[in-house]
């Protein structure tokens, strides 16, 4: 124990973390910062001694880390450079290397922090900061890393999706990441390898493999494209633009129909809310929470549960609310739904009628509003008609 | 009602056929149909919906003046009349202000919540009838 050297206690960010554990898919993230410490280490030794061309043997024996327990906090991974078994001079002479190349790999991510200045440290080689794609892969909306983390006073060196997106862009014209579309599949492709292409909304064609797994929900959004489109959830390359170039693995896929299709449009509309700049209207108005975002989206669904009922326009209200609004000609209605009060108001308009209606959500009345909706929309389209 | 104090309005706007202009905020717009909302006071706006007046400045010169506000995206702007103000009793009135001797409101004081957003809605749709008289290049 007494070889162990300084601790680095990542602390991971987020819901998913909340229960003091750090889901095995992240593991690798660990590694991939551990790794880009040692490069960026080698570098700077031999930047010391510009003569030699590789470090000594050993080098990398002096950063050598492992997870010993996950704490608090959201989850914390306390981590030592656990250099019990061979602990010797070299170590000694070479630690200071990896201690200052921890330092520039924080500096580095502090600097692509909407705090930051931008400006890549010294110490850190800007042909490693690709080596960042690897770390946060898996981090999800609302999730961070915070590398800085030796209790509640520490320093923070937060990073997201956003800042690992900045660093591998500052090197790169890609970078790999998650991936939630929707398309038209449009081709099969079987030689060598099994692929397909998909027409996703609003942007060109990619492909990707799958796996013969999935062969058959394939072939199914392959003949039924012309009604139905596929979700594709696995990970992908996206340019600068965060279009997705192509798809690197298929790993949940989900056959939609049109009604479908717009109801995960609505629901991602309502997610977006919660990416609102604060008093975003006129001064007034607050980006929703998670929570309040889940709510509405799960009010949604519950309308959309009558398959009378086609999908709403949906907009964010500066009170907070969530405006859900079918349209006909000279005709509309409007569900105003607050995430806060739990309760949602409802009005209606045609050329020589009006209603109105307020729903107690929290008491169970969605029942109520489902069925009134579901009216209403027939009286609009009866208006249009 | 906008970022400046706001000044109590003044006379009603009389040509029945002149143009008021509303910028439509980017958040109000959904697969390019636009929201009532964006043509309803807003919870700050004290029953004032601000608009300008074709009268004395350009659809496209209301845009970019918008956008020079703090979070003000713009998806471009809208018109209603002066008359369809009158007649949906959302009378328009003058209201100019240091930076926009244009600016003018449309009066929603004398209705309620849900009398304001279906007054609100009807103006959308005669606005969404005539077009977009600035879109968003």
């Amino acid at each position: 124990m007494a070889n162990e050297r300084p601790h680095l206690s990542p602390r991971f960010i987020g819901p998913r973390f909340e229960k003091h554990s750090i889901p095995v898919e992240l593991l690798p993230d660990l590694l991939a910062y551990r790794d880009l410490i040692r490069e960026v280490a080698k570098e700077l030794f031999k930047r010391a001694d510009p003569t030699r061309k590789r470090v000594p043997r050993g080098f990398e024996a002096a950063f050598r880390l492992s997870l010993k327990d996950v704490g608090e906090g959201s989850a914390v991974a306390q981590m030592v450079n656990d250099v019990s078994e061979d602990y010797n001079a070299e170590i000694i002479e070479f630690a200071p290397y990896f201690e200052r190349a921890k330092a520039a790999v924080d500096e580095t991510i502090k600097s692509a922090t909407v705090a930051g200045d931008g400006k890549i440290p010294a110490d850190f080689p800007v042909r490693l900061l690709t080596n960042f794609g690897k770390i946060g892969k898996n981090l999800k909306e609302g999730e961070s890393i915070d590398f800085g983390y030796a209790g509640e006073q520490s320093e923070k060196v937060r990073y997201t999706d956003a800042v690992r997106r900045a660093l591998v862009l500052f090197g790169s014209d890609e970078i790999e990441g998650l991936i939630d579309i929707v398309g038209r599949v449009t081709g099969i492709i079987n030689d060598p390898e099994p692929r397909f292409t998909i027409k996703v909304d609003g942007a060109s064609v990619v492909s990707g493999p799958y796996e013969s797994g999935s062969q058959d929900d394939i072939i199914k959004a392959f003949r039924q494209k012309a009604t139905h489109s596929l979700r594709v959830r696995g990970s992908g390359v996206y340019d600068r633009q965060n279009i997705v170039l192509r798809i690197l693995e298929a790993k949940d896929l989900e056959l939609l129909d049109e009604r479908e299709v717009q109801t995960l449009k609505a629901s991602k509309r309502i997610d977006e809310m919660t990416k609102l700049p604060s008093r975003w209207c006129n001064g007034a108005g607050e980006p929703l929470s998670k929570e309040a975002a889940d709510w509405a989206v799960g009010i949604l669904r519950e309308v959309l549960a009558e398959s009378s009922v086609p999908v709403p326009y949906v907009y964010p209200s500066p009170s907070g609310e969530v405006q859900f609004e079918w349209r006909a000609e000279g005709a509309a209605l409007d569900v105003r739904a607050n995430p806060t009060t739990k309760r949602a108001e409802l009005s209606a308009y045609g050329q020589d009628w009006d209603e109105d209606k307020d729903f107690d959500l929290g008491a169970d009345q969605i029942n109520a509003l489902r069925e009134a909706v579901a009216n209403l929309v027939l009286r609009l389209n009866s208006h249009s008609n | 009602m906008d970022l400046q104090e706001p000044l109590p309005p003044g006379e009603k706007l009389t040509d029945l056929l002149e143009q008021l202009f509303r910028n439509v905020r980017e958040e109000f717009v959904h697969e390019g149909r636009v929201s009532s909302q964006a043509f309803e006071p807003a919870p700050d706006d004290e029953g004032l919906l601000s608009v300008d007046r074709s009268s004395l400045t350009l659809a496209k010169a209301s845009f970019e003046l918008f956008l020079k506000r703090p979070n003000c995206l713009s998806a471009g702007v809208m018109s209603v009349t002066v008359q369809e103000c009158e007649q949906l009793e959302t009378p328009a009135l003058e209201n100019p202000l240091q930076d926009n001797a244009a600016h003018a409101v449309a009066d929603f004081r004398d209705h309620n919540r849900s009398q304001r957003k279906k007054r609100a809605g009807k103006l959308r749709d005669l606005a969404e009838l005539r077009g977009w008289s600035h879109e968003k290049p």
